[in-house]
């Protein structure tokens, strides 16, 4: 049971963080990109939207490049800690994050874009400061184009595999998240329990999906 | 007294006007593309001209000179565009409530029940905008435009999508509460020389400049020469 239980826990566990940083991280430079005009916006953007098309793989080397013990930022914390984040579960949320902060920026900026810039200036002209406006007009006129996004970055965190693979490893009781996991036992010769497991992950991801859509219906 | 000097350059188009305006209802009139909206929207702040200055009741406001370019925030200017503007998540009395939230509760609510009152939306307070006819709408915009306390109230055209004859009636309805009830003074953008007629001050636009201004019946023999050449009909001639 436990065998089933620990990486459905923990898959959930590195999905529900890796949303809740790449909503804060998408919301915050979605705004900054939708809102201010400086040059390199674009490239700013296209770098963030990158590894939406990478393969995770090459996307997990670079992070290995980054945040591995000898890596740019990797050997900084190292030396200050003594610890690194490559194969525990922080470092499966890493790599979950970085391929979700994509979606989340992406729909973020684009519900910005679509509240009318109309309310936004008379919310100025009536007295009301930038900050005051982001979170009375702006935020909940777009709120429902961000939380769509938060929806599909959820269910992509959940599904990440390479990236995973290449940061975390997949290591049985501590990084093995479902997608790994199916993978070891399928390629081990279990394959019912890869089948059973597939099925959870499949249901779960079903029913999911259906009730955020139906909570989305019911608050339109 | 609200005194203005602004010029701005564009592609194929150049607005240079210098103007004053003082009390009651003052109206930019001209045909549609000569420059009365981005004059409004520069002196709300929300467009800066290339040069020029702008002053309220002797304060600077803007003064390319000087670098003086104080944010729309604090103008003290109220603004209502052309398009209908309510937040559509607040109802009305949240719209109006909004622009009245620097107030004190007791000052709030109470500039809440006049504001309803004479703009004739006390029954319609609960509902979103959504559910609001186009005048509703533009009477509950003008009313939360008001609320904020401004020295000056700029209409662009906010009665546009009405038919004529209700808008006619609504723009003397607006301005009368606005200005003769709430002693704010307006300044009224309209290309419908029927409109002008009423009011106490003219500005007559035509690409980019100020050709008259003056009181609008005085100005009625430049309003006709205007008119004459759209051979539609002219209130000033009574021709056809």
């Amino acid at each position: 049971m436990g065998a089933i239980s620990f990486p459905l826990i923990l898959s959930l566990k590195v999905a529900l963080c890796a949303t809740f940083l790449a909503a804060l991280f998408g919301i915050a430079v979605g705004y900054f990109i939708y809102a201010r005009h400086f040059a390199g916006k674009e490239i700013l953007d296209t770098l963030i939207t990158v590894p939406l098309v990478l393969p995770p793989t090459v996307t997990g080397l670079y992070l290995m490049y980054v945040f591995g013990r000898n890596g740019l930022i990797g050997s900084f914390i190292y030396d200050l800690t003594g610890m690194s984040i490559m194969f525990s579960w922080q470092a499966a949320v890493l790599a979950s994050f970085v391929v979700a902060v994509p979606i989340t920026f992406k729909t973020t900026r684009t519900a910005f874009e679509a509240v009318d810039k109309n309310l936004i200036e008379i919310s100025y002209v009536l007295g009301k400061s930038e900050s005051k406006t982001f979170f009375t007009i702006i935020f909940p006129l777009a709120w429902k184009g961000i939380a769509s996004g938060l929806v599909l970055a959820f269910a992509r965190a959940l599904g990440e595999f390479g990236a995973t693979l290449m940061l975390a490893g997949n290591i049985e009781g501590k990084t093995n998240t479902v997608p790994l996991t199916i993978y070891s036992l399928a390629t081990s010769g279990k394959e019912y329990e890869a089948h059973i497991l597939a099925l959870i992950f499949t249901v779960f991801s079903f029913v999911f999906l259906y009730t955020v859509k139906k909570l989305g219906h019911r608050h339109a | 007294m609200l005194e203005a000097k602004l010029v701005r350059t564009f592609k194929n188009f150049s607005l240079d006007v210098d103007f004053k305006v003082g009390k009651g209802v003052n109206i930019f009139f001209g045909f549609s593309g000569c420059g009365k909206t981005i004059t409004l929207r520069m002196l709300a702040g929300l467009d800066r001209p290339d040069s020029g200055q702008i002053k309220t009741g002797g304060k600077t406001i803007f003064d390319s000179a000087q670098k003086i370019d104080v944010r729309p925030q604090h103008r003290r200017i109220g603004y209502v565009p052309q398009q209908p503007s309510l937040f559509p998540h607040m109802s009305v009395e949240r719209n109006i409530r909004y622009a009245a939230d620097a107030l004190s509760p007791e000052e709030r609510k109470e500039t809440l029940e006049h504001l309803l009152e004479i703009f004739r939306l006390k029954e319609l307070r609960s509902r979103f905008p959504h559910q609001l006819s186009g005048g509703q709408k533009q009477r509950a915009a003008v009313a939360r435009a008001v609320a904020s306390k401004p020295a000056y109230l700029l209409l662009d055209e906010p009665f546009s999508s009405l038919d004529s004859l209700i808008r006619r009636k609504m723009c003397r309805c607006i301005t009368h509460s606005v200005y003769e009830k709430l002693g704010i003074p307006i300044i009224m953008v309209t290309h419908d020389a029927t409109e002008t007629l009423d009011f106490d001050q003219l500005f007559v636009f035509s690409n980019g400049r100020i050709v008259k201004s003056g009181p609008p019946k005085e100005l009625k023999p430049l309003l006709a020469e205007m008119l004459g050449p759209l051979r539609f009909d002219n209130p000033f001639t009574g021709e056809k």
